[in-house]
């Protein structure tokens, strides 16, 4: 049986009716994320009050529950996103799959996700979802009074359909303050399916 | 788009203080149309003021207090660490207006003591102890333990004090903690804390123990200045201002207190953090929002609530007594959802716990918590009885509870003592009780914020020990 990744982008609070709809449709327990939209243009970015808060939910799903799965979603009266991911399979051929969309992750250093954004919209992204986390720490970090130092990182992901993947990467990586050593890693994953809710 | 939902939210939140109070204006006849349209302008203008102002917090002063902290973390000098917060908190509280206001009503009750003494006295006090929470989360110290070992300080102090001492002290420990404070405050300890994982306790408290220094520092002054003045609290005497003056004055005095945060982030920002330009923007007009915000908030609130306030206090206590008691509970209730700084701390409260301890949840135990504050304060303005039969056994009653309350839920707990005495407690509660009380008891003031500092630790307490109870019964780990 084949797995496939289901990320729901949404408003805050919604994620435990979304959970309770999709669980009827065959979905196991997820996990939920809080996560920053955000705005959708450059101007309301700037002021700071085109921001919306968001939750994630990650859902493991099998093949034959994909399309009930994703209908409930879509019934369901959210304002949001569907994204779905391959999961890679051991014991099959992965195959390659034609897709229209693509789904560029940034890990940067905290503080930084704003800039990004900026440049990705400038290069045609439409929104992003932010995320907060921190990194490993290694054996070799340096110590301050017996606990290494965490680094903040921030989660930036863009959906955008494959056409505009390419400038839209080239702008990001181009970004003057990206060019210093170990600020970041930028991967993009192929999207199965991609749904816009409400 | 983020700015509507803001103000929808808000709304829900100011509506119920705004139809009670209105409402029992018109029954009891406290006022008239004219007031009652002055009171809506004010709603809005608190309204939007705070929605504004939430937003300006959201991405100015929280980011960039946050980075201020990780950096200067990320220097590994516990020295710098030590100085960066003693500096930031004594001027942060230098520059408050309400420390010196609070200074000048001091001294012009007790002419021996010097209020730039006094001003100079708690800003030491919030530094020394802003420094010293910093360095609690750098050197793995127990903050239930620091925390402990301060509150029984604090009371066994106050034990020796006249009660104006006392009144002063609280006082000064709520003047200190304004709406701009407060995130940065936060935000500067959380960003320390970003770098140490592991300690349960590190992202809150630092509020707890901003506000705890000036109160220590004001009862150790008071030991050293023996007075026999019998004087009560002198509560600002309601000014007549025309609008424009008001707001003109609202604007100074929220840029007052603003400027030397906005001094230290510029500096920063050139020197150490070096943020990159769209960044950099949104900081900057996240902290000028914050102003407008707060300056069309503290204008609403000062042009009508006060007035509205104490009228209503004085036509209902004419009634009965218990109906006094009763409508300032459902005051107390409502007012902490329009409390600027408590929103900022269950907001931050409910993304650092991912959820798990709902703001909402924090909200009802907060409202209950100053609901209870206010019902005790009036019964006790009203019926004469010494502020001591309740905050002795709350305190003990507090320091008992923290010994079994989980760590996060303790350090939330004496922040939210911190936070809960805003502007809307000073500027609608106060007047309130005082109305109701009539001029016989001005005391009654004092009793009132020492009680609202005072219910909500107790009730977030007991929040913890139900959260941690539950938890232990399904066999998790509470934090």
């Amino acid at each position: 049986m084949r797995y496939y990744k289901l990320l729901t982008i949404m408003e805050r609070g919604e994620s435990t009716p979304v959970m309770a709809a999709i669980r009827n449709a065959g979905a196991p327990g997820g996990t939920i994320l809080y996560g920053r939209g955000t705005a959708s243009n450059s101007i309301l970015a700037m002021l700071g009050i085109g921001d919306r808060r968001k939750e994630l939910l990650v859902n493991i799903i099998p093949e034959s529950g994909v399309r009930d799965i994703l209908s409930q979603i879509e019934k369901m009266k959210i304002k949001g996103v569907a994204i779905l991911l391959d999961c890679i399979q051991d014991d099959e051929e992965t195959e390659t799959m034609e897709s229209n969309w693509e789904m560029i992750q940034v890990i940067c250093a905290d503080g930084l996700s704003e800039d990004i954004m900026a440049a990705a919209r400038k290069a045609g992204a439409k929104g992003g979802t932010v995320l907060s986390g921190r990194g490993t720490c290694t054996e070799a970090d340096l110590k301050f009074f017996g606990a290494p130092l965490v680094p903040e990182k921030e989660v930036l992901m863009i959906v955008c359909d494959k056409g505009r993947a390419k400038a839209i990467k080239d702008a990001i990586s181009s970004l003057q303050f990206l060019q210093k050593k170990g600020m970041g890693i930028m991967y993009s994953v192929p999207v199965r399916d991609f749904r816009n809710l409400g | 788009m983020g700015l509507l939902k803001q103000i929808r939210e808000v709304s829900l939140s100011v509506l119920p203080i705004a139809v009670v109070s209105a409402l029992l204006s018109t029954i009891t006849g406290a006022a008239g149309p004219a007031e009652l349209l002055r009171f809506l302008i004010s709603c809005i203008c608190v309204i939007i003021g705070l929605s504004i102002f939430l937003i300006g917090v959201n991405n100015g002063l929280l980011p960039i207090g946050n980075r201020i902290g990780s950096s200067v973390t990320r220097m590994r000098s516990l020295l710098l660490i030590m100085v960066m917060g003693f500096v930031l908190g004594a001027i942060i509280t230098y520059a408050e207006p309400d420390v010196t206001v609070l200074a000048n009503q001091v001294s012009s009750v007790k002419p021996e003591i010097d209020s730039g003494m006094l001003v100079l006295a708690i800003a030491l006090g919030v530094g020394a102890f802003l420094a010293f929470s910093l360095a609690r989360t750098i050197l793995h110290i127990s903050l239930k333990v620091i925390l402990f070992v301060c509150y029984f300080l604090l009371v066994a102090f106050a034990l020796m004090q006249e009660e104006f001492f006392v009144s002063v002290a609280f006082d000064s420990g709520g003047a200190t903690t304004g709406p701009l404070s407060v995130p940065f405050v936060m935000a500067l300890g959380m960003g320390v804390a970003a770098t140490r994982k592991k300690d349960p306790e590190a992202d809150f408290g630092y509020v707890a123990m901003a506000s705890i220094g000036p109160v220590l520092a004001v009862l150790l002054l008071g030991m050293f200045s023996h007075g026999d003045s019998t004087a009560a609290v002198s509560v600002s005497s309601a000014e007549v201002h025309t609008w424009y003056s008001l707001l003109a004055s609202k604007a100074l005095n929220v840029g007052s207190s603003l400027a030397p945060l906005l001094a230290v982030c510029i500096l920063m920002q050139i020197f150490v953090l070096k943020l990159p330009p769209v960044k950099m923007m949104r900081v900057l007009i996240g902290i000028i929002f914050s102003y407008i915000g707060l300056v069309v908030f503290s204008f609403g609130v000062d042009w009508s609530f006060s007035s509205i306030a104490g009228s209503l206090g004085s036509h209902l206590a004419a009634v009965s007594n218990l109906l006094a008691i009763v409508v300032g509970g459902v005051f107390g209730a409502c007012v902490v959802l329009a409390e600027p700084a408590i929103w900022v701390l269950t907001e931050q409260v409910e993304e650092v716990s991912l959820g798990r301890i709902s703001k909402k949840m924090l909200m009802i135990f907060l409202c209950v918590a100053v609901s209870l504050a206010l019902m005790i304060s009036l019964s006790r303005a009203l019926y004469g009885l010494s502020i001591w039969f309740f905050l002795l056994p709350g305190y003990v009653i507090i320091l008992l509870l923290l010994i079994r309350t989980p760590k996060l839920f303790g350090a939330i707990a004496f922040d939210s003592g911190g936070v809960a005495t805003g502007p809307m407690s000073s500027t609608f509660l106060l007047p309130f009780v005082i109305g109701a009380a009539g001029e016989s008891s001005a005391g009654s003031g004092f009793g009132m914020i020492a009680m609202i500092a005072m219910m909500p630790v107790i009730s977030i307490e007991l929040l913890g020990l139900i959260y941690s109870g539950k938890l232990s019964r399904k066999g998790g780990n509470v934090a």
